[in-house]
């Protein structure tokens, strides 16, 4: 019984993951293609996030829900923007260091208001999509370190530098932005 | 009295706040997603405006059809059947143990009075029956075609060769290997690595003032008996398709013979592919080396261990089942 459990199991998900893929193959081209800019990498960008995605099907319920579009966007981009790194040999020599950014630094919390959510809304538009994909799969999706580590092939320890580094670049953002403003 | 409550009061102040934080930075970034969304036109329009590439097409289909999983199942399964012999042997050993601990202890307090020696003799008799048994419980962990049949016993620190998953190793020409020297750095994303991982990936970095170069050849050294040996590659035929598409593709900051530029401040990601080689994933150490102008330097690894793996597996499970 539980042999044939596991069995119509795997077959659900084989099912689960072609409609998606289905369905979303061309958005996933037409977003990664838009961030490198090539149609070949592009396909590599959607084969990687679709691998990806064999991993975390679990966290796909209704595959045509916007959660699932949004799901498939923030993996997609992450994708693209890993192509990217590696294209440029951009992994940041800090990056290597593996330190997470001073706590006692990283004063965001003091920007995120209410009164500032019009500022939010303007700097997250402008932050560079490596940044973003960090906060999309914490704050969008509520995936663990952990779990966002196995989507982006890295360790928990690195996603947590990464996203201290992100937190850091949005609050310069906002610094800049609600300054310029009370200046005005 | 008081200052105990004005805390407790100040911590959920603290935690009420960092939650419409949360809430917000959640509202925001769901915001922003939904405006990117809006300006991508509809998957119709999109095919027409791109036709996926044959190559592109016939890997999806694969990936489709087994949804990524097939190898990986294989190899739990495989894994699991390991293991379990494994766990049934190192009980028996346990028993073994304990008999022969048991029958010592016999000896030594009857080693005086008659009745305790009987005894004893019998318990020795027992623990050599358990032995015996244990015997075969070994015997068919290590043929199961697995792993750790000649790790043991075949390499060891006083030769030149050694034997590993029925091959014969020669031993690393250097023992101590740096990771890191003088701004030069080889680093593994992870030093504990899944069973299932298909490559590991190695990063180079330069915080030197000059450029380096490196070789992409990377070498797989496996620690036995405190020893590093090489660990030969499989030969061609025996490895996977993607090995040799990977072997195909070539960077362009390639100079040529696998050497690679690395310039001042940056770093490079490379890959070794783990269905190149033989593995014992029982192995205590392993560690990958490549050369770094001239100098060699190493980065260790290890395999998790079965126990990990189950408790990962848990933690997973437990999750599906939470949700």
């Amino acid at each position: 019984m539980l042999l044939y459990l596991s069995m119509l199991d795997t077959q659900e998900e084989k099912d689960k993951f072609t409609e998606i893929y289905q369905q979303y193959q061309h958005f996933c081209w037409y977003v990664a293609n838009q961030l490198l800019g090539d149609a070949h990498l592009a396909e590599d960008a959607v084969q990687d996030a679709f691998l990806a995605l064999t991993r975390h099907l679990d966290k796909i319920e209704d595959v045509e829900s916007p959660r699932t579009r949004k799901f498939l966007l923030t993996i997609v981009k992450s994708k693209a923007v890993d192509i990217l790194r590696r294209q440029h040999g951009e992994i940041s020599v800090d990056e290597l260091d593996r330190e997470p950014a001073d706590p006692e630094a990283d004063v965001l919390g003091a920007y995120i208001t209410k009164e500032n959510y019009n500022h939010l809304i303007s700097c997250i538009l402008e932050l560079e999509e490596a940044y973003r994909v960090i906060f999309e799969y914490k704050y969008v999706h509520q995936l663990s370190d952990k779990e966002i580590a196995q989507l982006l092939d890295i360790t928990p320890k690195l996603v947590n530098v990464r996203y201290f580094r992100a937190r850091k670049k949005l609050q310069q953002m906002l610094e800049k932005e609600v300054a310029g403003h009370a200046g005005r | 009295m008081r200052g105990d409550k004005s805390g407790s009061r100040q911590k959920e102040e603290r935690e009420q706040k960092e939650a419409l934080q949360e809430e917000l930075l959640s509202e925001a970034f769901n915001a922003c997603m939904e405006e990117q969304l809006s300006f991508i036109p509809p998957e119709r329009e999109i095919a027409r405006m791109h036709i996926f590439s044959e190559e592109f097409k016939s890997k999806m289909e694969k990936l489709c059809r087994t949804n990524g999983k097939l190898k990986r199942q294989e190899m739990t399964r495989r894994e699991f059947v390991f293991g379990f012999n494994r766990i049934a042997a190192c009980i028996l050993m346990m028993l073994a143990v304990g008999g022969i601990c048991v029958g010592g202890y016999l000896i030594s307090k009857g080693g005086a009075g008659g009745s305790g020696a009987d005894s004893a003799a019998s318990t020795e008799e027992s623990t050599e029956q358990a032995a015996d048994m244990a015997l075969p419980e070994e015997e068919t962990a290590a043929g199961n075609g697995n792993s750790e049949a000649t790790a043991d016993g075949g390499a060891g620190a006083e030769g030149g060769d050694g034997e590993f998953m029925g091959q014969s190793l020669l031993m690393a020409e250097e023992q101590a290997l740096p990771s890191e020297s003088n701004g030069i750095r080889m680093l593994i994303s992870s030093p504990v690595v899944d069973r299932e991982a298909e490559d590991i990936k190695v990063t180079f970095g330069n915080l030197t003032e000059e450029t380096v170069t490196y070789s992409r050849e990377l070498e797989l050294q496996v620690c036995l008996d405190g020893v590093w040996y090489v660990v030969p590659k499989l030969s061609d035929s025996q490895s996977g398709p993607q090995a040799q598409e990977e072997e195909q593709e070539q960077p362009e900051n390639e100079p040529g013979n696998g050497i690679v530029e690395l310039e001042s401040g940056m770093a490079q990601d490379e890959k070794i592919l783990l269905s190149e080689y033989e593995l014992d994933y029982e192995a205590e150490l392993y560690r990958v080396v490549s050369r770094i102008d001239d100098r060699l330097f190493a980065s260790e690894f290890r395999f998790e261990t079965l126990e990990e793996g189950l408790e990962e597996a848990l933690d997973s499970t437990l999750d599906e089942m939470s949700q």
